[in-house]
């Protein structure tokens, strides 16, 4: 039997004005896309306000969006920034929460729009049992404006499947 | 796990063919262009959209495939397709992006029209997007899903083109080569790019077909673009696929030519085989092409195993002296009458390693 035994939702505007409190586990931090910093100051504010949260055995990681928003920062930078660059595969947002979780293992970036967080706990809900603890994590901006002074919302959702 | 892989074929600056693709790496053909830094295929036509361009080499990679294959395939219980892809039609969104654009999710419209297209009926699909690991990722999935009983068989899309956007992206990065790519060598300064697709049919174990014995995937946290110093990742995940035998009778590198990559490739594969298995790898022919990268190796690997014959790292004349590995190079690749098992890696942005093995038939 498998549950969502947990699950933690972190919305979150970008750029962030405060110094995280992870900053000196990631190398230069503050190159970060949104995506990436969202991914892990949220793991690291889940961790905090949750009791027993134990690493996972898989990760899956669901891109709606791809990396669209951060290509554009690229495009932004006249396509010279290779910090920008390095951020415009989706999966790569998943790095520095790994850096900062000192975790390693098998992980999948799944791009789905249609009923993608459906399909997405789906394919988690579907591992074989050996992957007892499973995530599934998303994040996609909520509001944006290209070449404007918007603020920039997004969303980032983790949820823990486990096999009972 | 053990996946039969039924067919392949691949599209890449070498030809359109795979006899192309292999003449290229045992005639020892290097990219064509360097000055360009990466090879558009087919040279000289133009599509009007990216996706055109994609949708093109999808079909010609289709029809490639064997017709009792695709008969095979069409009279299965049960078809999973997976995209595995990095950019893909990523040319179309980005220079002409609205506010409205940049939710909009422009991979899985590539799956779903040649599903539409080849008439297909799929029971599963997906993009799986996992940089240059890609489509090692996408045969991990595929083989989790026809170890559930989900699908009986499993077509993988490997694709990427290669566009301004990404010439550009590797040009900051200070990553391609103003030459050739010379995967090990000593004065190796980096990378070529070149435009990729292959198609790959996998099912459950069938008698008299190849093998792809082990897959695994290791996500290590490590900086965004390099892989880990050590390669404790790309350690593991060959562990995992060697699974306590060390045998391999040649291996097919990832072999970018960028000087950290092919330093923790080297580290990596010198510690588990200190007895010198030969190495080699493809990108030097075709350049490097991002997500469907490990399907030209499968396919290189694929070839060596039906032909019974290896390849050099052609533009290789001399491998790093720092490096401990012995590297097929220049013209030292002879033929070998005994090819049984092949080890295929391959590393991603993001601190991903990904290894599999490749063997002879199911008996």
């Amino acid at each position: 039997m498998i549950t969502i035994s947990k699950q933690y939702q972190f919305d979150f505007s970008y750029p962030s004005n405060s110094i995280p409190e992870w900053s000196t586990r990631v190398d230069r931090w503050y190159q970060l896309d949104a995506f990436s910093y969202g991914l892990t100051e949220g793991y690291w504010r889940w961790k905090n306000t949750s009791t027993n949260l134990v690493s996972p055995d898989f990760i899956i990681l669901i891109s709606r969006t791809a990396s669209n928003a951060s290509d554009l920062a690229f495009v932004e930078s006249n396509c010279t920034s290779a910090h920008r660059f390095a951020h415009t595969l989706p999966n790569v947002r998943l790095a520095p929460l790994l850096e900062v979780m000192h975790w390693k293992g098998p992980t999948l970036c799944l791009q789905m729009s249609t009923d993608y967080l459906e399909r997405a706990l789906r394919e988690a809900y579907d591992l074989p049992d050996k992957y007892h603890r499973k995530w599934v994590i998303t994040v996609e901006p909520k509001a944006w404006e290209i070449n404007g002074n918007s603020v920039h919302l997004f969303s980032a959702c983790f949820f823990e499947l486990l096999t009972k | 796990m053990s996946l039969s892989l039924l067919g392949y074929s691949a599209s890449n600056a070498a030809g359109i063919t795979v006899d192309e693709f292999w003449g290229a790496l045992k005639q020892g053909t290097p990219l064509k262009d360097p000055d360009l830094h990466f090879c558009p295929w087919p040279v000289g036509r133009n599509f009007s959209t990216a996706q055109e361009r994609i949708n093109y080499h999808l079909h010609k990679n289709w029809e490639s495939i064997s017709s009792d294959l695709i008969d095979e395939v069409r009279g299965a219980g049960s078809i999973g397709v997976i995209l595995a892809t990095t950019k893909g039609i990523h040319e179309d969104f980005i220079w002409n992006a609205t506010p409205n654009s940049i939710t909009k999710d422009f991979l899985s419209p590539i799956l779903s029209r040649f599903i539409a297209e080849t008439q297909l009926a799929v029971a599963h699909s997906t993009v799986v997007s996992n940089a240059c690991a890609s489509t090692h990722s996408a045969i991990f999935l595929a083989d989790l899903w026809i170890a559930s009983g989900k699908v009986s068989h499993c077509i993988i899309l490997s694709c990427d083109q290669i566009g301004k956007f990404v010439l550009d992206g590797f040009k900051s990065l200070g990553a391609l080569t103003a030459n050739y790519a010379q995967p090990f060598g000593k004065e190796r300064t980096g990378l070529q790019l070149g435009d990729g697709t292959a198609i790959i049919v996998l099912s459950r174990p069938q008698p008299g077909k190849l093998n792809i014995e082990n897959i695994s995937i290791v996500t290590e946290g490590t900086s965004v673009t390099r892989p880990a110093i050590h390669g404790e990742g790309l350690k593991q995940a060959c562990l995992d696929v060697l699974n306590n035998n060390l045998i391999v009778d040649l291996i097919i590198a990832h072999g970018t030519g960028t000087i950290l990559n092919d330093r923790v490739e080297s580290l990596v594969l010198g510690k588990l085989f200190p007895n010198k298995t030969p190495i080699t790898c493809t990108k030097w022919a075709i350049g490097h092409t991002l997500g469907a990268s490990g399907a030209m190796d499968l396919v290189a690997g694929a070839e060596a195993l039906i032909r019974q014959d290896t390849f050099s790292i052609a533009t290789t004349t001399e491998p790093d002296p720092s490096f401990p590995n012995y590297f097929l190079c220049g013209s030292n690749a002879n033929s070998s009458s005994d090819l049984r098992r092949i080890l295929i890696t391959s590393l991603g942005f993001g601190g991903i390693n990904a290894a599999l093995t490749l063997t002879m038939r199911h008996q």
